[in-house]
């Protein structure tokens, strides 16, 4: 495979894409699929969020998971950097901080897929820097 | 150098935006450019304070500050332009040979992450080189992939590659014309 240069290489290799892989409008369906909001401040940027988001993004893909990721900016918990929040349809936000690759997947297996809760939860009581 | 990706988000419009980054043999320029919310004249000001931010979640914010040090650190320096309900410019100079320059980084993953994230907003960036520059428009790469979205499994890894392969291009020649 050559490199990817031109606007036609690009052109290519998308259109090879949309044979294999369904065109899914997942911001349409936010209310239905679960949200993942990755904490992405300079304090999470600092802590290796942008790697914890990049994997996070890449394992729904390849388990053809239905989840939106986003970025956010600081939710206060500075402390724990990385942290993220994962909203199930219907439920209560819940938030996880120190998030390393270990734990990323232990959320996406546990708590993402069938709703069991992992280490690494915020309590609701803990106080942001703020407070 | 790393620019922190929540900062661009909560400000850009849906109009467009600019980033371009501008070496020569002297020095290094970021300038980024939105039409977004923009900022009034005394936050604009004081935007570079550690103890300054919009958020309500800490009293600390650290993007600019950082920024700025970093450019003052290398001989550079930072400029802040803003208009409410306009835009805002950010300008940030470095010494390109200094010692203390950090290295630009992963530019391709981070504005990949970016459209990723916010695939509804328009993004140009623009890489020069000497008298050689990559343009990246959002808006036009979309349409070249057939209108396909930036969060389709996949697209993600091919812009990082698209973008990165082509400012090492610029790089590359650069350093051959220098021998």
């Amino acid at each position: 495979m050559s490199k990817i240069k031109s606007l036609s290489d690009l052109q290519k290799l998308s259109a090879q894409l949309q044979s294999k892989v369904q065109v899914r409008k997942l911001s349409a369906e936010k209310d239905t699929v679960p949200v993942i909001r990755v904490s992405m401040a300079t304090c999470g940027i600092a802590s290796g969020a942008k790697p914890i988001m990049e994997y996070l993004i890449d394992e729904i893909e390849k388990r053809k998971i239905k989840a939106i990721v986003r970025q956010t900016g600081c939710m206060g918990f500075c402390y724990v950097e990385p942290t993220i929040e994962v909203v199930l349809p219907g439920q209560e936000p819940v938030m996880f901080g120190n998030v390393d690759q270990a734990r990323a997947q232990e959320i996406i297996e546990k708590y993402l897929i069938s709703g069991n809760l992992v280490d690494g939860i915020i309590p609701r009581t803990y106080k942001t820097s703020n407070e | 150098m790393v620019i922190p990706v929540d900062k661009i988000g909560g400000v850009i419009g849906p109009g467009g935006k600019t980033i371009r980054k501008i070496i020569q043999d002297t020095g290094a320029k970021i300038d980024i450019e939105d039409d977004g919310t923009g900022m009034y004249e005394d936050m604009a000001a004081h935007a570079t304070d550690p103890f300054v931010t919009t958020r309500t979640t800490r009293k600390v914010g650290l993007g600019l500050s950082l920024l700025r040090q970093i450019a003052e650190m290398t001989g550079g320096g930072l400029q802040i332009r803003s208009k409410a309900g306009k835009g805002t410019q950010v300008y940030a100079s470095f010494r390109h040979s200094h010692i203390d320059r950090p290295p630009l980084g992963d530019m391709g993953s981070v504005l990949s992450l970016f459209l990723y994230t916010n695939p509804q907003l328009h993004l140009i960036y623009k890489h020069i080189v000497g008298d050689k520059s990559f343009y990246f428009d959002s808006k036009q790469v979309a349409e070249a992939m057939g209108g396909c979205s930036f969060e389709e499994p996949g697209v993600r890894s091919l812009i990082t590659e698209f973008i990165n392969n082509n400012i090492n291009e610029l790089h590359i020649q650069t350093k051959s014309e220098n021998i």
